[in-house]
């Protein structure tokens, strides 16, 4: 079997969503915008020669409809007829899309793919522009439809997850997540978008204009334990999940570019890292936060490692809570995990979530010359997905 | 004096309100949502604040120099204050300042300056403005105590028959009275032009008043407060016991004298009985500004800044004793401190509380000889008194002084009626006996044997006291209001729908059918609220006893009237006002259409008890919003369902019938009237225009559905919330029974249903609901402690 290694990378600063900076913008417009970026890295590359593009996105329509990755693709490589299409597993899709694409080209059917994910929450909510359950399912098995806010809920009760660990994960989050823009890494991995906005003009005219973003928008710095600890909760009264120990909903696209090692070495690109593993594990859907204790360890089986191998985690935080159960039921060291914040600091936009985790945990792999790095998440519905990937020197 | 324009020539199109306080931002609330754009103006601020300068806020911006009256504009706009009845009625209100937007008063046909009371302030205020004014346009002062002449000379002469004085009440929304005040060579076509304006456009209560300090409703309240607190000291009362003595006990309002003090401002009250007591000492009236002169004590909490509720503390205060529960203290004068409230008791006065109305209430305890009764009736006789003194000084007759009392100071009776009530010839007689002057326009009233001031029972609210009774029902009666126009006045007990007023309402639309002459019927109600929903008691009776049968009956009794008003062959209109509740809001839905006074509260609150609305509700309240959408033929109906579904699980209640229109109560047919004492009339003229129009029978038609598909939708969000602990299993029942409606039953999504489908599934969830024990207790709990259960 072939190699697949990803040669390019970048993402998008996270925004806050329904009210933050690309509140204005259109998801196939910040996605292009990724894309572009992503691909000026590997200037050998012809783009005749992309054999596919695979976009991740959890709710695939309206203007994220209309096979998105292809919108995108017309957007950002006009007049090349390159195929694509949108992969949407919920939370994992940013990371199926790097499995599929990596898979392909180690069956050799494949040469070049670009993978990625685009969501704008602010543009699509939660659930789609239309909740539209079955209503046989409902009857018979309601809790196939439970909503994510009372799966923490319940997770959280099940593995003993209090209130204050979770203010306490949530407002770590936020300090590795300052700490890491402070220093400067999230510039290594941003690529600079305009996004929409408007103003009012000297003849009171509404027009719209354009601004660079270059910055992660939820992160908190006066994020304290007395500020988390006022927020009511929302989801089930008398419990223990808020706001603030949760992912904040946001808009954000990454991508990365993949071929194989043959590939590489003939258009002369420096392969950064190798996938390695990739693992998809089911769980009852009102447990669904506990999704990456199924999966971590499938994906590690696959790839013949073990928990210590892995010199960083980037393990989504849906919730606190689910984190927290993840983390101690599976042993995880914490030093390791989210070394950079998650998303309760940064924001987790569904689709998006897989190939920005990769796009952080690559980086962080280089600048720490660790040689493996994990991407895991729960999966709504009741699901888990793990990856492994390898630096390569 | 000349004035060429009739009245009918006048108009109001646009307005502007310089002064952008409490008042003047609420005026201009008030204007804007009578339909008219305001132009709101203020000063500029005197300098820049602190932030400005750390926002690099220039003194050139807008945002320094229209400060005031855009900080005026959104509070009175914030939804949560709920001043203005419409936010989007805030797009009519423009900002700016007194410095750069003088050109914006050009095309104003009101303006109205609304800033300090000081004469010299107003008069130069006008002199800076009136070159900016549109020739002919009215200009007032809204003041309470400054000589409208007197600001008037300030002015042009050919401009002074333009200028009136134009006295709101705080707030401007619910306070009912509005004083017009004519400066001595105001136009009289013009006056009776701003009295139409002010009643009609505005919904005011309007009084014309005599240019005397004060004029008319702060003349005379605040006399009596004065009184009261000089009263206090005499009888050796404590501020608690003040207010027992002077609230509903004898009609008015529960807030009685100090808590009204706090609600106003101690301030307030401070500078207007100055005011007077300045004017009266000017014209040499020293016994009379004697009676203007406010107790020590209140000048220290004046001094100390015990204002009431503006300052956290008046006569009154709010705290927590040290365990973090709520208390309620009352100012001691004597002590100088904050006390715990102890609750007065006064034996006399709980038995005279027991009385149906005031007249029982104020008779029992004025006569009584015991200390309280003394002091209501040296309290009663010294205000009655005064007005009848200041009458003819200060009024054009003395009906206006009892409405200028009850519009301006919600009292329930007006110093006159307070007489008639208490029996003029016996109290005359007793303050004879007691020494005291009486005016000599009484004594010749009586003298020519005019024992009272009015021919009807002032206490008597009843319509039929306006209107000839065609038919007495007891607990309705049906009025003509001529024209061919019938009314059914409803007087049920707590404004609730029995089983009988449902058949007399049947009875009535019969008449109306039935009789050639008759064209339309109106459905009104004289008191505070229109109908507040189905009678529970009948209701707790049949469930008590186990009466299942009657119980699943009762919803079709409601179809049977619903329908009934739905399809009439001549027009029926509801004239709503208050509260419109349950199946009072049901009624009204299936009426031909609604005239809403703009203080209407209505929703579908059903699920407070523990059953969804039974009599058609939920069924014409999804035809109306699904009517709203049809034309754009969007393919998705599920918000619009949801929409329905979501303000009947949650019981929501308009804010009033703005907010009623919005939330798809009140069609765009359905009228908005501003002023409560004018809706019966503009309802009849409503249903005058519907039949000269041609009224036909309505035909009925299918609705299409969301069916399972839009059901599952709604069974998720129910679920959901069960998971949540935000309802209980019982809540469950109720919120699917009523998503099964909504949704038209087990249907395929786009399926046509008939109204006849829709009640059937009505009915059908009502039956096993209204037979649970849950239901039963919510009911029981209402009806015991009037606070909804959750079970």
């Amino acid at each position: 079997m072939k190699d697949a290694v990803i040669v390019a990378l970048g993402r998008s600063a996270i925004g806050k969503a329904p009210k933050g900076v690309f509140r204005l913008s259109r998801p196939e417009d910040i996605g292009a915008q990724v894309l572009s970026g992503v691909l000026k890295q590997v200037p050998q590359l012809d783009a005749r020669h992309i054999d596919d593009v695979i976009v991740g996105c959890a709710f695939p329509e309206a203007e994220q409809g209309m096979n998105l990755a292809k919108i995108v693709i017309s957007k950002a490589i006009p007049g090349v007829d390159i195929p694509g299409q949108t992969v949407n597993r919920f939370c994992s899709s940013g990371l199926q899309t790097i499995a599929t694409a990596a898979n392909a080209i180690m069956a050799g059917q494949a040469e070049v793919i670009i993978a990625g994910g685009i969501e704008l929450m602010s543009t699509i909510p939660m659930g789609g522009n239309i909740v539209a359950p079955n209503p046989d399912l409902i009857q018979s098995q309601p809790d196939a439809y439970t909503a994510m806010g009372i799966t923490a809920e319940n997770v959280a009760e099940q593995y003993g997850v209090t209130r204050r660990m979770q203010d306490e994960f949530s407002m770590e989050s936020h300090r590795r997540a300052n700490a890491a823009r402070t220093e400067g890494k999230f510039a290594q991995e941003i690529i600079p978008v305009e996004a929409v906005t408007t103003y009012v003009d000297e003849t009171g005219h509404t027009r719209m204009g354009l601004r660079t973003v270059a910055e992660d928008e939820g992160i908190r710095p006066q994020t304290t334990m007395e500020s988390l600890g006022k927020l009511h909760t929302v989801f089930k009264l008398g419990g223990t999940v808020t706001p603030g120990n949760s992912s904040q909903t946001s808009d954000g696209a990454a991508f990365v570019i993949l071929m194989s090692g043959e590939k590489a070495a003939e258009l002369g690109v420096r392969p950064i890292a190798k996938f390695i593993s990739f693992a998809v594990a089911g769980v009852p859907s009102e447990l669904m936060g506990i999704g990456p204790i199924a999966a971590i360890p499938k994906a590690l089986k696959i790839a013949g490692l073990r928990q210590e191998d892995m010199d960083i985690i980037e393990l989504n935080e849906a919730f606190a809570a689910q984190s927290l159960a993840c983390i101690n039921t599976l042993g995880l060291d914490q030093k390791k995990v989210n070394v950079n914040g998650g998303a309760i600091a940064m924001g987790h936009p569904l689709g998006c979530t897989g190939s920005l985790l990769t796009v952080k945990v690559i980086r962080e792999l280089q600048r720490r010359d660790g040689r493996y790095g994990m991407v895991s998440m729960c999966i709504g519905g009741g699901m888990g997905a793990a990856g492994v990937f390898e630096r390569l020197p | 004096m000349d004035c060429i324009n009739k009245t009918t020539s006048f108009s109001i199109q646009k307005a502007a309100v310089i002064g952008a306080g409490t008042m003047g931002a609420g005026i201009a609330a008030l204007v804007a949502d009578a339909g008219i754009p305001v132009i709101l103006l203020d000063i500029v601020p005197p300098k820049l604040t602190e932030e400005d300068v750390i926002k690099g806020v220039d003194t050139k911006s807008r945002t320094f120099r229209d400060r005031f009256a855009q900080g005026g504009k959104e509070r009175v706009c914030d939804p949560k204050r709920g001043t203005i009845y419409d936010p989007e009625h805030a797009t009519l209100i423009t900002v700016g300042n007194l410095e750069d937007d003088l050109e914006l008063l050009r095309d104003c046909d009101w303006v109205v300056e609304v800033i300090i009371e000081d004469l010299k302030a107003k008069q130069d205020l006008l002199e800076k403005i009136r070159t900016y004014l549109k020739p002919g346009a009215f200009i007032s002062s809204n003041t309470s105590g400054v000589s409208i002449t007197g600001i008037a000379q300030g002015l042009p002469r050919e401009m002074r028959k333009q200028f009136l004085g134009t006295h709101f009440f705080n707030p401007p929304r619910y306070m009912h009275l509005l004083e017009l005040i004519p400066g001595q060579e105001t136009c009289p076509d013009r006056m009776a032009f701003m009295k139409e304006f002010g009643e009609r456009v505005l919904g005011k209560g309007v009084v014309v008043a005599k240019d005397t300090p004060n004029f008319i409703g702060n003349r005379i309240g605040v006399y009596k407060s004065v009184q009261t607190f000089q009263l206090m000291l005499k009888y050796g009362y404590d501020v608690e016991t003040v207010d027992y003595l002077t609230g509903p006990v004898v009609g008015r309002p529960r807030s009685a004298s100090f808590g009204t003090t706090d609600m106003v401002g101690l301030d307030i009250l401070y500078h207007v009985a100055g005011n007077v007591r300045e004017k009266l000492l000017e014209a040499g009236n020293t016994e009379e500004a004697s009676a203007f002169e406010l107790p020590q004590f209140i000048h220290e909490m004046y001094q100390n800044r015990q204002l009431g509720n503006k300052t956290k503390g008046g006569f009154y205060m709010k705290a927590s004793d040290p365990s973090g529960k709520k208390v309620k203290l009352v100012w001691d004068p004597e002590r100088k401190e904050y006390v715990p409230k102890k609750g007065v008791k006064i034996p006399i006065v709980e038995e005279a509380l027991k009385g149906r109305n005031t007249r029982e209430r104020l008779n029992k305890l004025l006569w009584d000889d015991s200390d309280a009764g003394r002091f209501t009736w040296e309290s009663t006789k010294g205000f009655l008194l005064y007005s009848a003194e200041k009458a003819e000084e200060i009024a054009w007759n003395y009906q206006d002084i009892d409405k200028a009392m009850k519009w301006g100071y919600n009292w329930e009776l007006g110093p006159f009626e307070t007489w008639d009530v208490i029996g003029v010839e016996r109290s005359v007689q007793r303050m004879r006996d007691e020494g005291a002057a009486i005016p000599r326009w009484i004594e010749e009233r009586l003298g020519r044997g005019e024992t009272s001031f009015y021919n009807i029972d002032p206490l008597d609210r009843r319509l039929s006291a306006q209107y000839p009774t065609v038919k007495e029902y007891g607990d309705s009666a049906l009025l003509d209001l001529d024209d061919g126009v019938l009314c059914l006045e409803i007087r049920t007990k707590g404004n609730a729908i029995n089983e009988s007023f449902m058949e007399h309402l049947l009875d009535a639309l019969d008449l109306v059918e039935q009789t050639p002459a008759y064209r339309a019927l109106v459905l009104a109600n004289a008191g505070t609220n229109f109908l507040t929903g189905a009678d529970l008691t009948q209701f707790l009776k049949n469930a008590e006893a186990g009466n299942y049968e009657a119980l699943k009956e009762s919803p079709r009794r409601f179809h049977k009237v619903s329908l009934r008003l739905k399809y009439a062959q001549k027009p029926v209109i509801a004239a709503v006002a208050g509260k419109v509740l349950g199946g009072g809001l049901e009624f009204a839905l299936h009426c031909s259409r609604v005239v809403a006074h703009a203080e209407s509260y209505m929703g579908l609150v059903e699920v407070g008890v523990g059953i969804i609305p039974g009599g058609g509700g939920v069924k014409e309240y999804l035809y109306r919003c699904m009517e709203k959408v049809k034309p754009f033929g969007f393919p998705d109906l599920n918000p619009v369902v949801q929409k329905v579904w979501k303000t009947i699980a949650t019981a929501t209640v308009s804010k009033n019938a703005f907010d009623a229109r919005h939330m798809c109560f009140l069609r765009d047919s359905d009228r908005i009237v501003m002023n409560r004492d004018q809706l019966v009339e503009e309802a009849k003229k409503e249903a005058l225009r519907m039949s000269v129009d041609g009224f036909h029978q309505t035909a009925p038609k299918p609705v299409k559905v969301t069916g399972i598909s839009g059901r599952a939708a709604l069974d998720y969000m129910i679920s959901t919330m069960r998971k949540g602990n935000m309802i209980s299993d019982y809540d469950v029942e109720v919120l699917s029974a009523l998503a099964r409606v909504v949704t038209g039953g087990d249907v395929p999504k786009g399926t046509l249903v008939s109204e006849r489908e829709l009640l059937d599934l009505e009915a059908e969830g009502n039956a096993k609901l209204i037979v649970t024990k849950q239901a039963l207790e919510r009911v029981r709990a209402i009806l015991t402690t009037g606070k909804p259960l959750r079970n």
